[in-house]
């Protein structure tokens, strides 16, 4: 194959991605058609960086639910080994540490398990945003479709598409701050158990200031069980 | 790292309800690149940002490209006697050479980052990528005046062998593009806090990412520009090949 028919591939190829990337937009570009024509000469003839782009959706469309279900199972995931590294690190526990912390102990094992509802609070709305009634990319086509057929602002119909993309967006809102919350509880659990590891050894070094410390963690965990409290309510 | 600072990395969820994307900050890609690598590492996390980023950084990356090149092109048509054309066929070369090398190693980056353990998208991937190529124009950009005074200075009479300046011109995305692979490094670390992770990671491997993202493109990119070179102008790349001589 020459240098002349590698570059038409690759032009055709380009010309693909391009036509591609105006198919799936969301909506009518309001910038006008030499932005248009300015973004379909860019698109193919720099195709690479646009495809993975294309392939993920509109351009006007957030992060998918499919991304946030990987997402999620990345989080179980990371629960099962928060827990699993708290647990060994509770069982390490000896002396005076383990003394301090005896009261804490059932609660400090039952924190890893108090985020797992949290984790199906995700993917339930995951779920919920995968619903083709959900997809915010047609709701925004059937507003322009309306729009385009004259119905004004004050229409029933329009104010119904509106009034559900509106709840849509809602539902990404609570995903996010669900996601958040859990994504926070996660990561201080992990840095308790660092302490905990920490504590463990700084406890049996004459002189060190481990009442101190000890002191500071029982604080650390005060505020995680706070924190995954919180999430449950 | 204390909690709050934990709290610091975090993406924040959207704050508007009512509508879908944020509305963009203010400063265009030059200053993302040059002093705002933390907040291009936050929008690198809004899926809705990252058209607009591989738009800008795109831009950028061919901007400093094109200015190098032309500098080149002059450079060469003072002191090698290389004919003007080369003005529009350096400027060319350059930017088919160095965007395709990327191109052509976006499948091997994703790979890699996959291997290292975090799940990072193919879009993020390729932003990341365009990053370091921008970074890697915006300082090019500000080398300049530092390779026009060796080329001033050969034309003087004092400096290197016009050929070798052309070859230090040449050289420099290289030299350049390693403070681009030190922003990615920086960047993959902040990003490690909040990316999903698909398997435990032996300490320092986002060095050894880093160091496998650098490899593949050190090897791909120079033939790259060889090719590009002697397709677009002949006629400096044999100069060139006579400094390195060949």
């Amino acid at each position: 194959m020459g240098a002349g028919a590698v570059v038409l591939v690759l032009v055709v190829l380009g010309v693909a991605v391009a036509a591609a990337r105006e198919l799936r937009r969301a909506a009518p570009d309001p910038r006008g058609r030499a932005a248009v024509a300015r973004d379909f000469v860019v698109t193919t003839l720099a195709w690479p960086f646009y495809l993975p782009l294309v392939l993920a959706g509109s351009e006007s469309a957030p992060s998918s639910a499919p991304g946030g279900r990987r997402s999620t199972r990345a989080e179980t995931a990371r629960i099962d080994r928060a827990e699993a590294d708290l647990d060994e690190t509770l069982r390490a526990l000896s002396g005076v540490a383990l003394d301090a912390l005896r009261a804490e102990l059932p609660r400090l094992r039952g924190l890893a398990a108090g985020l797992r509802p949290w984790a199906e609070r995700v993917a339930t709305l995951d779920a919920e945003l995968a619903r083709p009634e959900c997809d915010r990319a047609q709701l925004d086509r059937a507003l322009a479709e309306l729009s385009a057929r004259g119905f004004g602002e004050q229409d029933a119909r329009v104010v119904s598409v509106r009034a559900r993309r509106a709840s849509l967006e809602r539902l990404v809102v609570l995903r996010a701050h669900a996601a958040e919350a859990l994504e926070r509880a996660l990561l201080e659990l992990e840095e308790l158990t660092t302490e905990l590891r920490v504590l463990r050894f700084a406890v049996e070094v004459p002189g060190d200031d481990a009442l101190e410390r000890l002191r500071h963690l029982a604080a650390s965990v005060a505020a995680v069980r706070d924190a995954v409290l919180a999430t449950r309510s | 790292m204390t909690t709050s600072a934990l709290h610091d990395t975090l993406p924040l969820p959207p704050h508007d309800t009512q509508h879908a994307a944020p509305p963009e900050p203010q400063g265009g890609a030059l200053d993302l690149v040059l002093h705002g690598q933390a907040e291009l590492d936050r929008q690198l996390l809004q899926p809705e940002r990252l058209l607009g980023l591989t738009e800008r950084l795109l831009a950028l990356s061919v901007i400093g490209l094109v200015v190098h090149g032309a500098i080149i092109a002059l450079v060469a048509a003072a002191l090698a006697d290389v004919s003007l054309t080369a003005a529009v066929a350096v400027p060319a070369a350059l930017v088919v050479a160095f965007l395709a090398a990327l191109a052509i190693c976006l499948p091997s980056f994703w790979f890699y980052t996959q291997i290292a353990g975090l799940d990072a998208s193919f879009r993020l991937i390729v932003v990341q990528a365009l990053r370091v190529q921008a970074t890697t124009s915006a300082l090019l950009l500000g080398a300049l005046p530092v390779f026009a005074a060796v080329a001033l200075a050969t034309r003087l009479g004092v400096g290197p062998e016009p050929e070798t300046v052309l070859t230090i011109g040449l050289a420099m995305p290289f030299l350049v593009g390693l403070r681009g692979l030190s922003a990615l490094r920086r960047s993959f670390r902040a990003l490690v806090e909040v990316l999903p992770i698909t398997h435990l990671r032996r300490p320092g491997f986002v060095s050894r990412l880093t160091l496998a993202w650098g490899a593949v493109y050190s090897a791909v990119a120079p033939v790259a520009l060889w090719r590009a070179l002697d397709l677009f102008d002949p006629e400096l790349a044999r100069v060139v090949l006579r400094a390195l001589g060949g």
